[in-house]
């Protein structure tokens, strides 16, 4: 079967599954909607439930295509079957007719950017997050047949409710299908605005606002990718519309679907979990405010969303310790997971590299896009126009929706995190401008297509905004081979498949810099995403700064006396940098005490790592991965009485300002102290340190090392390989693989 | 009933919907029965993490990487060899996987480990190109070790061309790299971008 059928077939399979899975939802909670709505409501809905029954899949480890199949086949099956024989209730009376102007500006602009999506959806997924970890799970629980335990990258804490459906294309179609699962979300969102604003009475608002959405390059980028951004938008906004015709209707299954997709929302993104306080507060301010009763209907809600939600809450909270990971280690202490990396994420978050000021953000969001990662289209500098909406209930509804889904948005500036306000702020700016100035709306949406369409963006947007293009139909037929097209599209692509080639089947590469694990089915350790690649960074570099810098020795001396345990403890308060000890040895005289098996060794916090700091080697280190605070402590217990007379930490200088004291107990375990000073000097180091890192890594399974150019220890590998023990395997645009000898 | 019928009864029935009944509790009654089931599970979560154990042991103790450190560089390079980059300071061109010849620019620099000062010769072999002789003519090309001038050589015609020369021994030092750097009197300029081409070069270093 050609390629594009295939990728086709499997997407459409994939839709067609979360449809019927909608349908018969819907039907079962006998719910009365127009036609446009129960289209809309059903696949998002059916998402939703699609995506819980490929979780448990997975969970049980059943990701076979064979299962997939006869799920999908049984779903649709049963749906056809009740269509046929129980019809839904009449429908709702359908909403006023737009005029055939409206109507055919509509039909031109969105048939114009679907055509363009479309191509993009179906051609090779080049898109940066989607061909690294959005795509490279999804080939993970394939090749696993379900979830695995990884606590080697943060994106798989992360909650996966579309890559769920992702995995159930990709099953059958590979990376296109999976994007195409996305692009239909994107296509959804705007049907279901114009579908709202038709009911409540406002088509032409609805053409405005889901045209602007949908015309949006960010939104175009984004949702042809195998991202999730516009499917969080295209749930949150279902949310809104079916709270809507609930308060409406007062058809009291409808908070059914409320929940469930309050809960998908946080499945497919933290930050929607905004998704389920609005669902909360709506409903609970509409029942306060006619004095009906609320709990039974909070509850529904609730325990519907939680349906969803707890499922990636337990995975995370047996796997990893945390059932908010990667967030909230301070919380949720574990070894998988570091607090300071986390502190440093979220600055990083809310300060994007290259954002002058917060002042800066309009203009990046909407025209340049370089820093922030994508801009919606300079017609939203217009979007404070929407305040005029203010004058209308339904306007006044829209731009609460806007805040509340906004509310996330300062702990990431991207301006993909604005996506989810985007239809309603899109649907006031239109309400906003028609009555009066009703002919201004068309020409401001005209003026909004023109700028988006890939030709003219490129005109004013940065020079590395992310964006479409072109419209690639050679590619997307497959008349372009996809490794073409993937290695002009997607530069590290040839990197993934060079690695494919030299690294043998269980091969683990280190490196800093992502890398498409898409297209790769060898094991990628990134240095940030995890507190082990934290290590395998810092063993490395330990290397070069114990090169380059002094080792300190900090020396606690004290009368000889038996002790049970010692623990040296950092007395400074809170304050930055952090606490590390390479080496910590204790003295009898002249004679540092053997380690034996019998001695017990713990430290606060951090426990996971405190042999780190006994195994003998300067390139490894217990460090406290977080600011400094008063009663950080490294302790060893003996097991039994034994005489010292001096503890030595060795440590590298880059610590905080640190205070220690050096504590004892005795057999009876009653704790004191032993000395509150302590000498320090400094000792070269001893050689091959370099040489011993790489054994480190070796001793951790990992046999391959990637460096981009770029890499700030790059030259430090090429200069030094011989130090190092590298081969260098391949040299590929700007980047080399070694082999670690 | 059908079966389908029967579906939506039994859900709208376990979300008591069906009736006009809401429940009885008021928002405030709610809020009250909701704190203490939320207290605990704050006081659940706050003493929550992943488990550590009581204590370690002491881990398998690691022994340095036996023999001396590793020279970074040799004292010979040939531009296909794999760590040719390491060589590298300056003004020759990134090398394509494999290739045997790289363009130097204005001043190629090249660093090296010798393990002796006595009796080494500075070797060289490398092109000029018919290419750039056009545009050049006769060129000569000075080799520096260390800063100092240690030969000229002088080339009146395209092809290939072989130094070999006898450096000082006080020139040399075997505790920290060697410097060698090459100069022609003329480099062939781009018309197109302006680059600056001096000579091709294939191999250089010492031997003793």
């Amino acid at each position: 079967m050609p390629a594009p059928v295939s990728i086709l077939l499997a997407a459409g399979f994939t839709v067609g599954a979360c449809v019927a899975a909608g349908k018969l939802l819907l039907a079962g909670l006998g719910l009365r909607l127009a036609r446009a709505e129960q289209r809309g409501l059903a696949f998002v809905v059916g998402a939703a439930c699609w995506s819980a029954l490929v979780f448990v899949l997975a969970a049980a480890r059943l990701v076979y295509r064979n299962v997939f199949l006869a799920a999908g086949v049984l779903v649709i099956l049963a749906a056809l079957k009740w269509g046929r024989s129980k019809p839904l209730p009449p429908p709702a009376p359908e909403a006023p007719r737009l005029p055939l102007l409206w109507k055919a500006l509509f039909a031109v602009v969105f048939g114009a950017f679907t055509i363009l999506y479309f191509f993009n959806a179906l051609a090779p997924e080049v898109s940066p997050d989607g061909s690294t970890y959005h795509l490279g799970l999804v080939a993970r629980y394939l090749r696993d047949h379900g979830f695995a335990r990884i606590t080697t990258s943060l994106y798989a804490n992360l909650s996966q409710g579309l890559e769920m459906l992702f995995l159930f294309a990709f099953a059958f179609g590979k990376h296109s299908a999976a994007a195409l699962v996305h692009f239909a979300f994107l296509v959804t969102l705007p049907v279901a605005m114009l579908a709202y604003a038709r009911r409540i009475g406002f088509p032409r608002a609805g053409v405005v606002g889901a045209l602007l959405v949908y015309a949006s390059p960010l939104v175009g980028a984004d949702g042809i990718s195998a991202y999730n951004d516009v499917a969080v938008a295209c749930v949150l906004f279902a949310i809104f519309w079916l709270l809507e015709i609930w308060d409406r209707e007062r058809q009291t299954a409808l908070l059914v679907p409320v929940g469930l997709l309050a809960g998908f929302g946080y499945a497919i993104k933290y930050t929607a979990f905004l998704g389920l306080a609005y669902a909360l507060g709506v409903v609970g301010w509409r029942l306060w405010r006619a004095r009906r009763p609320l709990a039974r209907p909070l509850a529904v809600v609730t325990a519907c969303a939680l349906l969803m939600i707890v499922p990636w809450v337990a995975k995370n909270w047996i796997w990893l310790g945390n059932p908010a990971s990667p967030f909230f280690n301070s919380l949720f202490p574990n070894p998988h997971v570091r607090i300071s990396f986390e502190q440093e994420y979220a600055e990083h978050m809310r300060h994007y590299l290259g954002l002058s000021s917060y002042g800066a953000l309009p203009l990046e969001a909407t025209v340049r896009g370089e820093v922030l990662h994508g801009f919606l289209g300079p017609v939203f500098l217009l979007a404070p126009l929407g305040l005029l909406a203010l004058r209308y209930p339904e306007g006044r509804r829209w731009l609460l929706a806007a805040v509340v889904f906004a509310l996330a948005y300062p702990a990431n500036v991207g301006a993909r995190f604005l996506i989810p306000s985007l239809p309603f702020v899109s649907l006031a700016m239109g309400l906003a401008l028609l009555p009066r100035w009703h002919w201004v709306a068309p020409a401001i949406m005209a003026a909004h297509a023109v700028l988006s369409w890939p030709a003219f963006a490129g005109l004013y947007c940065g020079q590395y905004a992310w964006r479409l293009r072109d419209i690639p139909v050679e590619a997307a037929l497959r008349k372009i081979p996809e490794e073409r097209f993937l290695s002009d599209r997607q530069p590290r692509y040839t990197l993934a498949r060079a690695i494919e080639r030299r690294v043998p089947p269980d091969g683990k590469v280190f490196m800093y810099g992502q890398t498409p694990n898409a297209y790769t089915s060898r094991e990628l350790l990134v240095a940030y995403e995890s507190a082990f690649g934290n290590l395998l960074s810092d063993i490395l570099l330990a290397a070069v700064t114990l090169d380059e810098q002094p080792l300190w020795e900090l020396e606690f001396r004290f009368p000889a006396q038996p002790v049970r345990r010692l623990r040296v403890v950092q007395t400074a308060g809170a304050g930055p940098g952090e606490w590390s000890v390479r080496e910590m040895r204790v003295f009898r005289g002249q004679e540092e005490l053997p380690r034996v098996p019998r001695w017990r060794l713990r430290a606060h916090p951090n426990p996971w790592d405190v042999q780190l700091a006994f195994d003998h080697t300067l390139v490894t280190r217990w460090r406290s991965w977080q600011p400094l605070l008063a009663g950080m402590y490294v302790e060893v217990d003996f097991g039994a009485a034994e005489t010292v007379d001096a503890v030595r930490l060795e440590c590298s200088p880059d610590q905080g300002d640190i205070r220690l004291r050096l504590e004892a107990a005795t057999v009876t375990g009653q704790w004191r102290t032993l000395a509150q000073a302590y000498t320090t000097s400094e000792r070269q180091r001893p050689d091959r340190l370099r040489r011993a890192a790489i054994e480190e890594l070796k001793a951790r399974g990992v046999d391959y090392l990637l460096l981009y150019d770029s890499d700030a220890l790059a030259e430090q590998f090429r200069s030094r390989r011989r130090s190092w023990g590298l081969t260098l395997l391949e040299q590929v645009r700007g980047a080399r693989l070694y082999r670690l000898d | 009933m059908s079966n389908s019928t029967s579906a939506a009864a039994a859900i709208q029935a376990a979300a008591g919907f069906g009736r006009d009944t809401y429940g009885t509790l008021a928002l405030p009654v709610v809020a009250h029965r909701a704190l203490y089931p939320l207290g605990l599970v704050l006081l659940l979560l706050s003493s929550c993490g992943a488990p550590a154990p009581e204590g370690y042991a002491p881990p398998l103790q690691r022994r340095p990487p036996p023999g001396p450190e590793p020279r970074p560089v040799g004292s010979f390079v040939a531009m296909s060899d794999a760590d040719a980059d390491a060589h590298i300071i300056r003004d020759v061109s990134p090398g394509s996987d494999g290739s045997p010849w790289r363009w130097t620019f204005q001043r190629p620099e090249l660093r090296f480990w010798v393990e002796t000062a006595t009796r080494q010769k500075l070797v060289a072999d490398f092109v000029i190109a018919a290419a750039t002789f056009r545009e050049t003519g006769p060129v000569t090309i000075s080799f520096f070790v260390n800063g100092r001038l240690l030969a000229r050589q002088h080339c009146p015609k395209p092809g290939k061309y072989h130094l070999e020369k006898e450096v000082p021994a006080a020139w040399l030092r075997t505790d920290t790299f060697t410097i060698v750097a090459a100069e022609a009197d003329k480099l062939w300029v781009s018309p197109a971008d302006g680059a600056r081409l001096g000579f091709i070069l294939s191999r250089i270093g010492f031997v003793s």
